[in-house]
């Protein structure tokens, strides 16, 4: 595979054809949900994960390397995010109610929204992977070569870490943003 | 001189930037696109200094140097009892030449990146308001003025390195695809990071509450 940021761009891709056929204010929902993950894992999960792990590993007498640590943590805090993300998208969504734009302005708008939207999902996992001195780079096919994204970064993904959304918003702001979202939901 | 393949590749950018653009023009029509044309090439000649850029900062600083000085007692001095008072202008002036200009030499950049930023915002609101009507063609012509003068206004940008790095002869489908899609994610990156870097990584946060707002003010209803 290629650099992480070609990677990081294909899911913001994804994101953005899911938003053109589902719509903004479907996809609102879905940013409403992304919202609520951040904040939890950020607020929560950051705060607690370690001196929870801490003591379950006593009990089950388990000493993994801290290697072996980094891949657990990156799988567990990509799998909860994924998760709650999936919730947002499956069964009874969270749709915001009030008439749609159509033409040019409909198609900009889910653009927009698909690109939040897969900026802050796509984002959120590669820092998670950075935060963890990418785990996920340790699989490697049967010819030695990395299933995933070559290591190390290059100069442009140098940049993206910096900007990725966990690492510049502050975790209150993502509380902030989902009372906003909810309020707005509430007053349609 | 025969023509390379990245010189392909820029024409076909700027082919494609020139198409949006006339086709924006073709739905606005002539007279928003032309008042667009102007605000670009005003907000284009404020982001340089040697054009409107240093006629700006010198304003900024008097205005800043007059309201220290009226600030600092010059105003008093002036009109003080007995006639102006030589000796406290003097010392106001002083006073306000010990803490140099607002903006000091090599510092504006920013500041005139972000005020283009601000009269392109501004150049594409007010164009989308002009209801004025006049020909399609016209506007599509316009249109496709503005996507030429938007394209020569980032093209240090754009051509820095080559658009596309050069493939291997023997690259297969997926490695061009890859090659395509790092591209298409530098251009887009590309204003992020100037904004990241001219005023600093809060505007990202700032950005993406901006970007929330916009869409719950779509919503119609």
């Amino acid at each position: 595979m290629g650099p992480i940021e070609v990677l990081w761009f294909a899911v913001v891709l994804f994101f953005i054809f899911v938003a053109l056929v589902r719509g903004y204010p479907r996809e609102l929902g879905v940013t409403t949900v992304i919202f609520a993950a951040l904040f939890l894992i950020h607020f929560f999960l950051g705060r607690y994960f370690d001196a929870l792990l801490r003591p379950l590993l006593n009990v089950l007498d388990i000493s993994p390397t801290a290697r072996g640590l980094e891949h657990f943590k990156a799988t567990f805090y990509s799998v909860v995010f994924l998760l709650i993300v999936f919730s947002g998208y499956a069964g009874q969504t969270f749709t915001f109610q009030g008439k749609e734009r159509k033409g040019t302005d409909g198609l900009m708008l889910n653009l927009l929204v698909g690109l939040l939207n897969g900026y802050l999902v796509a984002g959120t996992l590669w820092y998670f992977q950075h935060a963890f001195n990418y785990p996920i780079a340790d699989f490697k096919g049967p010819d030695g070569r990395p299933l995933f994204f070559t290591m190390p970064l290059s100069p442009l993904a140098t940049q993206l870490v910096k900007i990725l959304p966990p690492a510049v918003v502050p975790d209150i702001l993502w509380g902030g943003l989902l009372m906003l979202m909810l309020l707005a939901r509430v007053r349609r | 001189m025969t023509p390379t393949m990245n010189d392909l590749q820029r024409a076909l950018v700027l082919l494609l930037v020139l198409g949006v653009f006339a086709y924006i023009g073709y739905r606005r029509g002539f007279w928003g696109e032309l008042l667009k044309l102007v605000m670009l090439i005003v907000g284009y000649a404020i982001s340089r200094t040697d054009l409107l850029g240093g006629w700006v900062i010198r304003i900024i600083n008097v205005t800043y140097f007059l309201i220290r000085f009226t600030l600092g007692g010059g105003l008093g001095a002036l009109f003080a009892e007995g006639g102006p008072s030589a000796e406290r202008l003097v010392s106001a002036f002083e006073a306000v030449g010990a803490r140099g200009p607002l903006i000091r030499a090599g510092q504006g950049e920013a500041l005139l990146f972000v005020l283009m930023l601000g009269l392109l915002i501004l150049a594409f609101v007010v164009a989308g308001r002009v209801k004025r009507k006049a020909s399609k063609i016209a506007g599509l012509l316009m249109g496709a003025v503005n996507g030429l003068v938007i394209a020569y206004i980032f093209r240090p940008y754009l051509s820095g390195t080559p658009l596309f790095p050069p493939m291997p002869e023997t690259a297969g489908t997926f490695e061009i695809v890859r090659t395509i899609l790092g591209t298409a994610l530098d251009v887009l990156v590309t204003p992020v990071r100037w904004l990241g870097t001219a005023v600093g990584l809060w505007i990202v946060p700032v950005l993406i509450v901006l970007v929330v707002l916009f869409l719950l003010r779509s919503l119609r209803g």
